[in-house]
């Protein structure tokens, strides 16, 4: 064959492979259980996202409510489905989520068909919007998200390990605005967070929150911001933002800020399910055990709910506070919307909504109005098309409830379904992981002797997490493992100790769930007073907080596994033992760490 | 085969096979021009970068054909130039000009073998769906493209001694491609970079790309008119190049 015929072929080849590539699937015709094109609900009670009608008949088209209200008629040949003492309610909207891993998934089982991220990288964003946009049916809730948070460097956003763009002057802000928007963001979220506690952490001045602002709205763009004092959402009203996605609990609102709140129309997302987390305040959430949602609780969601904050809890005053704040923020008219942190600790995608609403009524919100917030009242803030609503042209994204949550927020939980696009989506949480990627190989049966392993030792400390602390090893043998440690201010929790890796490579995770509890006794050696704790890193991701345990020194502890909540003994990653609080000097030698 | 009865456009298509050959018989240079940017690819648009599929397709696509542009018309002519062949050509009725129309004709149809692989790998493993207007359409700027480097490689390749050009090639490849935004893109530089990446001809090719694959809109007019004026640009140099070679004779 002459080289030209190769080449042709060649060329006929590339031909051939091009036109063979995939293409989207063209949206399927939606029908919920029959081949109609159209669906019908009948007898419903219909919560539109503003108003309540009774007896209304809901058509469904092509992913988008045709028709909604009283004596709508139901085409001929439609088989409606009857909902009789049953409430129809649009989708929910978080607004205020961290989007990642398969969030969107867990969250639509809880009938939360979008979700306001406000900070996550932007990378597929390309693909994100377009699924947004389409009205195919699928199995995730929609995400609308604000991309990279602006931070000072160094400061709060900057610790998860993601390259976040930060600036350090307002000169900078209308370059930065402007990277978001091409990148994709939906709105502009920005850090003002001086630190917690004792701890203090480089943030943005006034000036630059103000730049910022300037830019984000000369973009076309929302500016919205993190704040955790009193003192911070002050300079941020008087920076011109739209919102204030978290509320505070420091100190009392006062009536000058809530009267130049009232005057820029500021919007409050007060994320009662995070705060009730932080500070300890409220019960657990039982919400873990409902009959209704716990089948729905992935593995991760499970473990994000059963974690806790470091070194939170027990600050019921400010809890109070908090919970004073919202019912001030309400007798003043500024809007509030339900959103819940999710999946920070003690929280999870999709049901600390619920926990929200439920939160939202405690501090004194009508239910009528905190079903607004989590609807219509979003949709509107930020500005949404079509989310929120159950009227015509809106998407048929929707609940359908046992009951009357209007009249008693305990019903929302009873789902019965949950539509996206107007197709129902399957509710039941994924069975476990079995495939090798997530499954852990099992550790050897009978007792582990943690110090038989010298190798897998290893000094750590906050460092690893942006702090200043240190720690080194100075002997590690069967008889013991030495430990010098220097804790320094810097990260929000100073820690500084050693670790034991269950894999030889770091991090891997091991199958422990034979073992039933640790062994430890640790020998304090300074005379410093410090804290003692036990930090277990476990479950199927290498990011997850570590569950805590506090030790007392010099004596064997026993610690049960199954007692420590938030631990994963089947994906056990690393133990580490450390010491915390007080900066200074400190020694410690580990006598005894055994698993059993 | 009697040159002198044959059709006067058979020699040309003779030399154009004969580029076809030299790159078939030397894998050497074909498989890392090929697997080098689809290893990138594989690397951080499939396996790394969660969503990079997509836009990453058009950056590292635009960086392979690029390369194999740039080096075959660079490296290939400089060294042809070097060893006379040009020069002994002139003896035979095929234009001399039909070599370079072969190389690069085999570098646009190599260019098209790296983008066709990578957009297969898209489709598998990223799980990329184009319409098939848009897997052509891509196709084609890619094509277009890697003329415009032809022309770039053509005016190195007749100004560069064959010692000099894969190390000068490589030192102008390399940064052009990160500086143009096809490894980190351009929108995360500081702001003064982004400005120099807009002046850059690999940033506009991979812009065009990036407006087919649906990553982000294009000033669709402006990426032509800077690929365009840069093509002359190089056309100019080639033709001094050329004037040049003659003058060797």
């Amino acid at each position: 064959m002459k080289p030209i015929h190769t080449m042709g072929l060649v060329v006929a080849a590339l031909l051939g492979v091009l036109l063979l590539l995939p293409s989207p699937e063209t949206p399927p015709r939606n029908t919920a259980g029959d081949s109609a094109p159209v669906s019908a609900i009948v007898n419903a009670r219909l919560f539109d996202g503003d108003e309540v009608i009774e007896d209304a008949t809901i058509l469904i088209e092509q992913g988008r409510i045709r028709a909604a209200g009283p004596g709508v008629e139901v085409p001929a040949g439609v088989v409606p489905l009857d909902a009789a003492g049953k409430t129809v309610l649009p989708g929910l909207i978080d607004a205020h989520v961290h989007a990642y891993g398969a969030a969107r998934t867990e969250a639509l089982r809880f009938g939360v068909t979008t979700l306001l991220d406000m900070f996550r990288a932007p990378f597929d964003f390309d693909v994100i919007r377009e699924e947004r946009d389409s009205p195919a049916a699928t199995d995730r809730a929609d995400l609308y998200s604000a991309g990279f948070l602006a931070t000072a460097p160094g400061g709060h956003g900057t610790q998860y390990g993601l390259a976040v763009p930060t600036l350090t002057g307002p000169d900078q802000a209308a370059d930065w605005v402007a990277a978001r928007k091409s990148e994709g963001s939906n709105w502009i979220k920005i850090v003002i967070e001086p630190g917690w506690g004792s701890q203090r952490l480089p943030t943005l001045d006034a000036a630059t929150v103000a730049a910022l602002v300037e830019a984000a709205h000369a973009e076309g763009l929302m500016a919205v911001a993190h704040v955790s004092r009193l003192a911070d959402a002050r300079m941020a009203v008087a920076a011109g933002v739209d919102g204030l996605v978290h509320l505070f609990g420091d100190e009392a609102i006062d009536p000058p800020l809530l009267d130049a709140m009232r005057a820029g129309q500021v919007f409050v997302v007060p994320t009662l399910a995070v705060m009730a987390s932080i500070y300890g305040g409220s019960p657990p959430d039982a919400l873990a055990e409902h009959p209704v949602l716990a089948p729905r609780l992935g593995a991760l969601q499970k473990q994000s709910l059963a974690q806790r904050f470091p070194g939170a809890g027990g600050d019921r005053q400010a809890w109070q506070r908090v919970l004073g704040n919202v019912e001030k923020l309400r007798a003043a008219g500024i809007p509030l919307l339900a959103g819940s942190d999710a999946p920070n600790p003690g929280t999870a995608q999709g049901i600390s909504l619920h926990r929200e609403l439920r939160l939202l009524i405690e501090a004194g919100l009508d239910p009528l109005d905190a079903l607004r917030a989590a609807t219509g009242a979003a949709a509107e803030v930020f500005g949404l098309d079509g989310r929120g609503c159950l009227r015509p042209g809106c998407r048929a994204d929707l609940l359908i409830v046992d009951g009357d949550p209007i009249r008693d927020i305990e019903a929302l939980a009873r789902l019965d379904a949950v539509w996206k696009n107007g197709v129902p989506v399957a509710t039941d949480a994924p069975p476990a992981p079995t495939d090798s990627s997530t499954s852990a190989p099992l550790a050897g049966a009978g007792p582990l002797d943690l110090l038989g392993q010298p190798e897998r030792w290893v000094a750590s400390a906050d460092s690893y997490m942006g702090g200043n602390s240190a720690s080194t090893l100075a002997s590690a043998d069967v008889s013991g493992v030495s430990v010098q440690a220097t804790l320094a201010a810097g990260a929000p929790f100073p820690y500084a100790g050693a670790m034991w890796f269950a894999s030889e490579t770091p991090m891997q995770p091991v199958d422990h769930s034979q073992h039933r509890g640790l062994v430890v006794d640790v020998e304090m050696l300074g005379d410093v007073e410090a804290g003692l704790q036990l930090m277990l890193f476990s479950g199927e991701s290498q990011q997850a907080i570590p569950a805590r345990v506090e030790l007392a020194a010099n004596g064997v502890v026993e610690v049960a596994l199954d007692a420590v909540p938030g631990l994963d003994p089947s994906l056990l990653r690393a133990v580490g033992v450390f010491v915390s609080g007080t900066p200074g000097e400190h020694a410690f030698r580990i006598r005894e760490l055994r698993l059993e | 085969m009697n040159p002198v009865s044959a059709p006067t456009w058979a020699p040309t298509l003779y030399l154009v096979q004969a580029q076809w050959l030299n790159l078939v018989r030397t894998p050497a240079y074909t498989l890392p021009t090929l697997l080098f940017p689809v290893m990138f690819y594989g690397f951080f648009g499939l396996l790394m970068i969660p969503g990079g599929a997509r836009p990453l397709l058009g950056s590292f696509a635009t960086f392979g054909v690029m390369g194999a542009a740039l080096f075959a018309l660079g490296v290939g002519i400089a060294t042809e130039r070097a060893q006379g062949w040009l020069k002994l050509l002139r003896a035979s009725p095929a234009p001399v000009a039909a070599v370079i129309l072969g190389k690069a004709a085999v570098a646009v149809l190599f260019g098209l073998v790296i983008v066709v692989v990578m957009s297969a790998m898209a489709a598998v493993f990223g799980e990329l769906r184009l319409y098939t207007g848009q897997w052509l359409g891509f196709a084609a700027v890619m094509a277009l493209g890697s003329l415009t480097f032809c022309l770039m490689g053509l005016a190195f390749g007749l100004w560069l001694s064959p010692n000099a050009a894969p190390a000068v090639l490589n030192l102008i490849y390399l940064p052009l491609g990160f500086l143009s935004g096809l490894w980190i893109p351009a929108q995360q530089f500081p702001g003064w970079l982004q400005e120099l990446a807009q002046w850059l001809p690999p940033y506009h090719m991979a812009a065009l790309a990036h407006a087919v694959l649906g990553v982000r809109e294009a000033e669709i007019g402006i990426s032509l008119l800077h690929l365009g004026v840069f093509s002359m640009i190089c056309l100019l140099f080639a033709i001094a190049g050329w004037r040049r070679l003659d003058g060797v004779r």
